[in-house]
């Protein structure tokens, strides 16, 4: 189904359509697929990152609203999944540069506390461990988590994740290495 | 060592990341709501600009974007004047070596010039470039201050948009031009490099160099110090009429490497005759996705 949505938006940006008087319609309406096919991928994705439900939320309309404006320029080099994740790893971590961000978020002390203060009252032995491996993952260094989301979350292939973060497919290949060992190790007693 | 990793990455199941997180994100409600989707495509339709109320869920990131800019750029306005009046004052030479763009290259170096910090504010330019052979092309080094055009990056979609006015003033920096004194009518020749399905494609935008220099003002570069990036998106060679040449890596942050014309045999020492910076940009993926629609426009 998403394969289906994928190849025909695809196609569609790519030779577009001649009656420009529906060209604002059909992006919408491309947008809409999107958001439909990707939206949760690039919702978590970007919350992962900053670590806030609604900055998450705002990362995530700032995406599309990129993809909107960029629609035409996309050149079917990569899977429009790739685009819209490196646009949303790349927007997301715009955002925590950001020296607003710095100052008014205490992001990860609270997210901390609160992950804690939840798994105190959680007997769900299975709820626990998937937040235990959220919160890991969201604390891995950037470049591993980078990896590690879009291998083993998004599916992506190594060659996408390469074209997605602009390294070499054996960049990729070195850092998921690592990263597994990285993550493995702070989970190592946890769950 | 092998043996090692692999009892290591025996004991956790990697694949149940997916659904792990899935399962914890959907239980915290993470998910794509109706109204976020309204909201989203309600940001996307063109009447969105004239209703700021439909970009209420934005409150902090979007909301300043108008006044911020505006005070931004009026703020900058001022630090290129106060800078700019400095200069005059304090040192005749530099100013004609900066009115001087068409020869900014080798033998046309200058002392060292500061632009130290006013009572008011602390813009520094410091002239601190290292030569080839002693006798190097100019580049400023820039902490803090106004580009020279006083223009923000263009992209209205970046981070940078709805920063707060401080964050307005840090994110400072000068346009490349006045980077490396160079404009595009210096320029003889202009080509690019990108990656296109595993190979590099090389293209001569000599006929755009007017165009790509636009483009590169509008980005506020700020030096930022670290070891430069192998990697790049796209790779600008600029060759303009003087002794040297630019080279501008465009990845996750600009790389601009400055060379001589006559380094280019493989002996020389490569250190006494490239020079190369590192800066970063609000928004380098803007930079990008623009520089990417001038490549391929007709």
């Amino acid at each position: 189904m998403q394969e289906d949505n994928q190849s025909r938006i695809k196609e569609e940006i790519l030779y577009g359509d001649e009656d420009t008087s529906l060209g604002k319609d059909k992006e919408e309406f491309e947008i809409e697929s999107l958001i439909q096919d990707y939206g949760n991928d690039v919702l978590r994705v970007a919350y992962m990152y900053v670590k806030d439900k609604d900055v998450a939320q705002d990362v995530f309309q700032d995406v599309f609203l990129k993809v909107s404006k960029n629609l035409d320029t996309f050149r079917g080099a990569s899977s429009i999944k790739t685009w819209l994740i490196r646009i949303t790893i790349n927007t997301s971590k715009d955002y925590l540069k950001s020296a607003w961000t710095r100052r008014v978020f205490p992001i990860s002390d609270h997210h901390e506390r609160t992950l804690k203060a939840k798994d105190l009252i959680s007997n769900i032995e299975r709820e626990e461990t998937n937040k235990i491996i959220r919160a890991t993952v969201m604390e891995l260094p950037g470049k591993y988590k980078d990896v590690i989301l879009c291998f083993y979350f998004l599916d992506m292939s190594i060659k996408e994740i390469a074209q997605a973060l602009n390294v070499k497919e054996g960049t990729v290949k070195s850092r998921l290495s690592r990263a597994k060992i990285k993550l493995k190790e702070k989970l190592e007693g946890r769950i | 060592m092998e043996n090692k990793t692999d009892t290591k990455e025996k004991s956790f199941d990697f694949s149940m990341i997916k659904s792990s997180l899935n399962s914890s994100m959907e239980q915290d409600d993470i998910s794509v709501s109706e109204d976020l989707v309204k909201k989203t495509m309600n940001l996307i339709k063109p009447q969105a600009d004239s209703n700021p109320s439909i970009t209420s869920n934005n409150h902090k990131w979007k909301s300043k974007l108008n006044f911020t800019n505006v005070a931004a750029a009026v703020l900058l306005v001022f630090l290129i004047g106060t800078v700019a009046g400095k200069n005059l004052l304090d040192n005749n030479m530099n100013m004609a070596k900066k009115d001087d763009r068409i020869a900014p290259e080798i033998g046309e170096s200058l002392a060292s010039y500061d632009v130290a910090q006013e009572d008011n504010g602390d813009y520094q330019v410091v002239d601190d470039m290292a030569s080839t052979d002693g006798n190097s092309p100019l580049v400023t080094d820039a902490t803090g201050g106004g580009g020279l055009d006083g223009k923000l990056p263009m992209d209205s979609t970046t981070s940078s948009e709805g920063a707060t006015m401080e964050e307005a003033m840090e994110e400072s920096g000068l346009t490349f031009s006045y980077l490396t004194n160079l404009e595009y009518s210096d320029v003889e020749s202009l080509e690019v490099y990108y990656y296109m399905d595993n190979s590099v494609i090389n293209k001569d935008l000599s006929l755009k160099k007017e165009e790509v220099f636009d483009l590169l003002n509008l980005y506020l570069l700020d030096e930022v110090n670290v070891s430069p990036e192998e990697e790049w998106v796209y790779k600008l060679s600029i060759v303009p009429s003087g002794l040297s040449i630019y080279t501008i890596y465009i990845g996750n942050d600009i790389n601009i490497s400055i060379e001589s014309k006559t380094s280019s045999s493989t002996n020389v020492d490569e250190s006494k005759n490239q020079f190369r910076r590192t800066f970063k940009v609000s928004d380098v993926e803007g930079l990008k996705i623009q520089l990417d629609q001038l490549i391929n426009a007709k």
